[in-house]
C-alpha cells in the first residue's frame, strides 16, 4: 500500500459564507459605482451618503442636491437593484437547469422558457383577460404558466429522441423559442391597442424600473431561490446517470419536477418586469465553475452573485455607451453572450469547461 | 432480507426474465452468473427497484423495492452499477461522499463522520491516493474502483456490484472482491456479484445462481453449481472443470475447437 504523505483533502463542512459575504460586498461597491455614472455624475461618496440617508434612524447633513437624490433613489438605484435581481435570477435558473437537465448549454434564453413566459405575459397585457385583474402584480403568474408550457414541450421532445440529448436539447429550445415568439406576435396584431408598451417590454431593459417592481420580483424570487438552495447537495449527487442517483436514494423524478418548478418560477418573475434578456444564466454559471469548480451548493450562490454583477455592468453599458439613447440590455448581453456560447460549443461541450 | 418471487420481466415484447425465485437470508457472497443476455444485469435492477418486474414480487425485508422511497431503499440496498457515466470535474472524494447522500437529510452537510467513511471506503478500494483528483483523469479501472467505493460508503446491509470486475487487473480483482465480500460479512449483510469470470466468482462467492434464458438454471455452492454438464447445457459449449490447487474451489476452462 502507497500509504506514505496522502494528500487528504479537508472536510467541507459548511456553507461558503466567506465567499457569499465578499460577493455581496463587491456586490454593493458595483451598485454604489453604476448609480453614480450617467447624464448627470454624482460623486460615489455622495452617492454612500444618500443611500444610507435613507437607512431608518440616520440623519446626516445634507451635503447634495435634492435633484441628485431624486435621480439616485427614484431612478438609478431602483434600475440597478433590479438589474442585480434579475441578473441573479438569470443566472440562478441557468445553473438549476444546467444541473437539472445535466447540460451546459440549457439558459432560462436557449431552451425557450423565457419566450413561454413571455408569451404568457403578452397574453395578459394585450387581451381582455388583463383588463381583469391588476396587472402587474399577477403578470408573473402568467409568465409562469406560458415558461412551464415551454419547459415542458422542449424537455418532453429532448427526452424522446435518445441519441445527442445536449443539442437536442437546445434545438428544441431554438424550435419552442421561435414558436412562442410567433405566437406572441400574432396576439399583439390580433389586439388593436396601443402596441408600445409590449414592443418596448418584449425588448427588454430597465429603463421603467422602480421600487414595486423590485418588490414584486422578489416576491416570485425568493421562494424559488430558497428551494434551489436547498437542493444544492442532492443537485450534485444528480449529475450521476439518473438511475445510479436513484439507486444513491435520490427521488430524481420529484427533485427535477421541483427545480423546474423552481428555476421556471423565477424565470417569469424576471422576465415580467425586465423583457428578455438572453445569455446571463450561461456566462454566469460557467464563470463561476471555471473559478470555483462545480459544487452546486457553491455554484448556486456565487452565480447568482456574478449574474447580478454581470447585469448590473450590462445595463450601465446599455445607457451610457451611445447616450443619450438607450440600447437594450439584451442587445449587450448577446454582443457578450453569443460569441461566449459558440466558444463553448467549438470548445466541446463539457461540463465545467 | 431478499425474496424473488415468480419474478418475470419483459422488455419491448421480448420476456428477459421467466419465473424467477431466490431468496438472500443472513449473511451470503451470491454470485449470480451466466452467458450474455440472461438477465443478470435486468436482475439487479429489478432489485434494486429502478426497474418493476411485469409480474411478481421482488421483495427488500417483506416490502416490494420499487415501493420504498428512494432515500430509504438507498440505506438498504447500495449499487455499484457496470461502468456508469460519472460526471467530468467533480474531484474523486466528492463522489464518493455521494454515497451518503440517502443518511443526510437535505440541507445537510456532510460530517466529519461522513468524511471517515468515505475515506475508508476508498482506502479499501485502493483509490485515496486519488481523494482530490478529478474523475477525467483516471483510467477505467480505477473509475469502476470509485463507483464500487461509492457503493461501500453507503454503508449498506446488501451490495450489488455488477461485473466489478471486468476492467480490473488481476491484482485489483481479488482486493476488491475480497474486500466487499468481508465488509459484508462484518456487517452480517451480503452482496449479491453479476459476472463473468467462473473462476473468480467460485473463488469468492458462497453460492453461485445460473440464469440462462431467463430461469435459475442452477443455484447452491459452487462446487455444486460448477459442473460440466450444468455448464455445458447453460452456456452451450464444451468446458473442463479442475479444482484451484490451494484452495480447492473450482477453476472453469474453455476448450479450444
Amino acid at each position: 500500500m502507497p500509504n506514505a504523505k496522502l494528500e487528504i483533502p479537508p472536510v467541507k463542512a459548511s456553507y461558503p459564507w466567506n465567499r457569499v459575504i465578499g460577493g455581496i460586498a463587491s456586490l454593493i461597491l458595483i451598485g454604489f459605482l453604476a448609480s453614480s455614472i450617467g447624464s448627470v455624475d454624482i460623486p460615489l461618496l455622495q452617492s454612500v451618503k444618500i443611500v444610507i440617508n435613507k437607512l431608518p434612524g440616520i440623519e446626516l447633513p445634507t451635503s447634495w442636491s435634492n435633484e441628485w437624490e431624486t435621480i439616485l433613489w427614484q431612478l438609478r438605484i431602483p434600475r440597478v437593484v433590479l438589474a442585480a435581481i434579475v441578473g441573479a435570477t438569470l443566472a440562478m435558473s441557468g445553473a438549476t437547469y444546467q444541473g437539472v437537465f445535466r447540460n451546459p448549454l440549457a439558459d432560462p434564453y436557449l431552451i425557450g422558457v423565457a419566450a413561454g413566459a413571455g408569451l404568457g405575459a403578452t397574453v395578459m397585457l394585450a387581451t381582455p383577460l388583463g383588463n381583469l385583474m391588476s396587472i402587474t402584480t399577477f403578470l408573473p403568474i402568467a409568465a409562469f404558466v406560458g415558461a412551464l408550457l415551454a419547459v415542458f414541450i422542449t424537455y418532453s421532445v429532448a427526452k424522446n429522441t435518445g441519441g445527442l440529448p445536449i443539442t437536442t436539447l437546445i434545438l428544441a429550445g431554438v424550435a419552442v423559442s421561435s414558436l412562442m415568439a410567433a405566437a406572441t406576435t400574432l396576439i399583439m396584431m390580433l389586439g388593436d391597442d396601443d402596441l408600445r408598451p409590449i414592443l418596448s417590454w418584449l425588448l427588454g431593459g430597465f429603463i421603467e424600473a422602480n421600487w414595486t417592481k423590485c418588490a414584486l420580483t422578489v416576491i416570485y424570487v425568493l421562494p424559488a431561490a430558497a428551494l434551489i438552495v436547498i437542493y444544492g447537495r442532492v443537485l450534485n449527487v444528480m449529475q450521476l446517470e439518473e438511475g445510479h442517483a436513484n439507486q444513491m436514494g435520490v427521488n430524481t423524478e420529484r427533485t427535477k419536477f421541483l427545480l423546474i418548478l423552481g428555476a421556471s418560477l423565477a424565470t417569469a418573475g424576471a422576465v415580467s418586469f425586465s423583457g428578455l434578456i438572453g445569455f446571463v444564466g450561461l456566462i454566469a454559471p460557467h464563470a463561476v465553475r471555471l473559478i470555483w469548480g462545480t459544487d452546486y451548493r457553491t455554484l448556486i450562490p456565487m452565480a447568482a452573485l456574478s449574474g447580478a454583477g454581470i447585469l448590473i455592468i450590462a445595463d450601465l453599458t446599455a445607457r451610457t455607451i451611445i447616450s443619450p439613447t438607450e440600447l437594450p440590455v439584451g442587445v449587450v448581453t448577446a454582443f457578450f453572450g453569443a460569441p461566449f456560447f459558440l466558444y463553448l460549443l467549438r470548445r466541446g461541450i463539457r461540463f465545467g469547461l | 432480507m431478499l425474496k424473488l418471487q415468480d419474478v418475470r420481466f419483459s422488455y419491448q415484447g421480448t420476456d428477459v426474465l421467466r419465473g424467477i425465485d431466490i431468496e438472500v437470508a443472513g449473511s451470503e457472497v451470491v454470485g449470480i452468473i451466466g452467458p450474455n443476455g440472461a438477465g443478470k444485469t435486468t436482475l439487479l435492477n429489478l432489485i434494486s427497484g429502478v426497474i418493476k418486474p411485469s409480474t411478481g414480487d421482488v421483495l427488500i425485508n417483506s416490502k416490494a423495492s420499487a415501493e420504498y422511497p428512494p432515500s430509504e431503499r438507498a440505506r438498504l440496498v447500495a449499487v455499484a452499477p457496470q461502468t456508469p457515466p460519472l460526471p467530468e470535474w467533480y474531484k474523486v472524494i466528492d463522489l464518493v461522499l455521494m454515497g451518503r447522500n440517502a443518511h443526510l437529510k437535505l440541507y445537510d452537510w456532510e460530517s466529519k463522520n461522513d468524511h471517515e467513511i468515505a475515506l475508508n471506503a476508498m482506502h479499501m478500494t485502493d483509490t485515496l491516493q486519488f481523494a482530490d483528483r478529478a474523475i477525467t483523469t483516471l483510467s477505467g479501472g480505477e473509475r469502476q474502483r470509485i463507483v464500487i467505493a461509492m457503493a461501500i460508503a453507503q454503508e449498506t446491509p446488501l451490495i450489488l456490484l455488477d461485473e466489478p470486475t471486468a476492467n480490473l487487473d488481476i491484482a485489483h480483482q481479488s482486493k476488491v472482491l475480497g474486500i466487499v465480500a468481508d465488509t459484508q460479512r462484518k456487517r452480517q449483510g451480503s452482496v449479491i456479484i453479476a459476472m463473468h469470470d467462473l473462476s473468480l466468482a467460485a473463488q469468492y462467492c458462497d453460492r453461485l445462481i445460473m440464469l440462462a434464458e431467463g430461469v435459475v438454471h442452477a443455484d447452491g455452492s459452487p462446487v455444486d453449481v460448477l459442473k460440466p454438464e450444468i455448464i455445458s447445457r447453460a452456456y452451450d459449449t464444451e468446458v473442463i472443470v479442475m479444482r484451484h490447487p490451494t484452495t480447492g474451489s473450482p477453476v472453469v476452462v474453455g476448450v479450444r475447437k
